[in-house]
């Protein structure tokens, strides 16, 4: 399979494919290009931009899932196909899937700038909690199993560790995480979730940790992470940022 | 430096008096404004920059009045006059001013109570207004109607009026109502309606949507469609779920009724 993540230089033109979405540059001018995204037949997207002595530095990475349909919600609900039930003072790690998105970005030597971003799933929200007082998250429904099952371009690997330190059983439906919190990793085109784990300590609250490091060796972070939640920066900020240990306490069950 | 005990003429005080009360006057000031400065930095964390604005000028304007009586006292001038004029005043004041002093205490309780923050939707049913707010005053609000017009509400009116806000919690509930004609087979229009529902993006799938037979009404059997669906795109997803359910019961061929009347003519 031809590696499609990654940087490309780019002097005339340029076409990429992800199913049915296609990407393409066209030189309209010596300095000038034009970006498309053409989807089953329809352009959704068309940017003109300039570049520097005719060329452009085009990056393509998985970034967070809160950009599509448009900005809804930063968090991820991930409802598990299967519930996994624990047994007291037990701990399992499962594979699991999370969505993702693609992002096209432009790179100049001061900054980055996402120009479009697209996903090939189709996304759909779900509220965690109540409506006074919940979370609007972007849901996806997660086989569970004991290899990387994540579909291509389209979601991410969750290796999870899930932990019952209470005294009594526990059933796990789902996982929620605040996706500013998120970062991910890449081997060649398998993208993962960082190293995270699920903790119950009592029957009613779960704590799902991210830990800020590649859930296994060999693991590059995403580059490009920082620059796709720039729109939310400073709600992003107030929350701790990059390079930090995340934990999100799913309050409303789990 | 004589001049300091001068008195001035037609004045019971000396020159040295009046400057020392004027520069009690302004050192009032500058603790007015330090105490306003050290107010805000504080209560922004913890108010809207609204209450917060007034709570600074409610305690400038407090010191720079206490400054002022301080340095009248000092002057000897006696308050016992000014104090039986002042009340006698203040009763006239208080009954001139009531609205006005009605709205400043709304004022202060919309701002700590908060039922409406600054870019929130909301409709006062009192007054059958609709709008987003766009900023609270301490004796108005002002709001932007959905069909453009700006209005200043007394927050009076505001605070004493049902108010429902539109944003105040994440997701809202959509309940459209279709009728579908008594021949028609209902749950293959239950189905087309569901599916229609959940290929919108933007309609939440958990609350689930819910698709039932309402009512058997005279001209129509009643579908009730409900589903949730953010705050922010309610009105987005109630518009465009109601031209899709016509598109795709129309496309089905399952008659949408009108209101009819079937009148039996006896024979005579």
């Amino acid at each position: 399979m031809v590696k499609k993540f990654g940087l490309y230089t780019i002097e005339d033109g340029f076409t990429i494919k992800f199913r049915n979405e296609q990407i393409s540059l066209k030189k309209t001018g010596d300095d000038s290009y034009t970006y498309r995204r053409d989807h089953k037949g329809e352009t959704s997207s068309k940017t003109v931009f300039s570049s520097r002595k005719g060329k452009v530095k085009l990056a393509i990475y998985p970034v967070r899932p809160i950009q599509m349909p448009r900005q809804l919600a930063h968090n991820i609900m991930v409802n598990l196909e299967s519930p996994i039930a624990l047994p007291p003072k037990s701990s399992v790690t499962h594979h699991l899937t999370m969505p993702i998105e693609i992002g096209v970005f432009t790179i100049s030597k001061n900054s980055n700038y996402m120009i479009d971003a697209f996903s090939l799933s189709f996304p759909k929200y779900g509220l965690y909690g109540k409506p006074n007082m919940g979370y609007i998250c972007r849901l996806h429904n997660s086989i569970i199993s004991s290899e990387e099952k994540a579909v291509p371009y389209e979601e991410a690997g969750i290796i999870m560790k899930f932990q019952n330190k209470s005294a009594d059983w526990v059933t796990v439906h789902k996982i929620v995480m605040d996706a500013y919190m998120v970062d991910l990793y890449l081997s060649g085109d398998t993208v993962y979730l960082e190293d995270s784990n699920l903790l119950i300590e009592d029957g009613t609250v779960a704590s799902l940790f991210l830990n800020n490091k590649p859930p296994l060796h060999g693991l590059k972070e995403v580059p490009m992470a920082a620059e796709s939640v720039k729109k939310f920066r400073l709600g992003f900020l107030e929350r701790g940022g990059f390079g930090v240990e995340g934990k999100f306490v799913m309050e409303h069950g789990y | 430096m004589d001049w300091i005990d001068t008195a001035l003429p037609g004045f019971g005080f000396t020159a040295g008096q009046l400057l020392f009360a004027l520069i009690v006057i302004v050192v009032g000031i500058i603790i007015g404004r330090i105490a306003r400065m050290t107010s805000g930095k504080l209560l922004s964390s913890v108010m809207s920059e609204n209450a917060s604005n007034l709570i600074q000028r409610i305690i400038y304007y407090t010191t720079i009045i206490v400054a002022t009586l301080a340095a009248l006292s000092y002057l000897g001038i006696d308050f016992t006059g000014v104090l039986l004029a002042g009340g006698i005043l203040g009763i006239v004041i208080g009954f001139a001013t009531q609205s006005v002093v009605a709205n400043l205490i709304s004022g202060i309780f919309l701002q700590i109570d908060k039922p409406v923050s600054i870019g929130d939707p909301i409709g006062i049913i009192d007054e059958h207004l609709y709008g987003v707010i766009l900023e609270i005053n301490i004796l108005s609000t002002s709001i932007r109607t959905f069909d453009g017009v700006n209005l200043r509400i007394p927050n009076e009116k505001l605070f004493t009026s049902t108010i429902h806000n539109f944003s105040k919690y994440v997701a809202r509930r959509v309940v459209i109502t279709v009728g579908i004609a008594y021949h028609e087979e209902m749950k293959k229009a239950i189905d087309i309606i569901l599916k229609t529902i959940n290929e919108n993006s933007l309609v939440l799938a958990e609350p689930a949507p819910l698709v039932y037979v309402d009512e058997l009404s005279d001209s129509s059997v009643n579908l009730s469609i409900r589903m949730w669906a953010p705050s922010s795109v309610w009105f987005e997803v109630r518009t465009e779920i109601v031209q899709q359910i016509k598109k795709v019961l129309d496309e089905a061929g399952i008659e949408i009724p009108f209101p009819q009347r079937v009148i039996w003519n006896g024979k005579s």
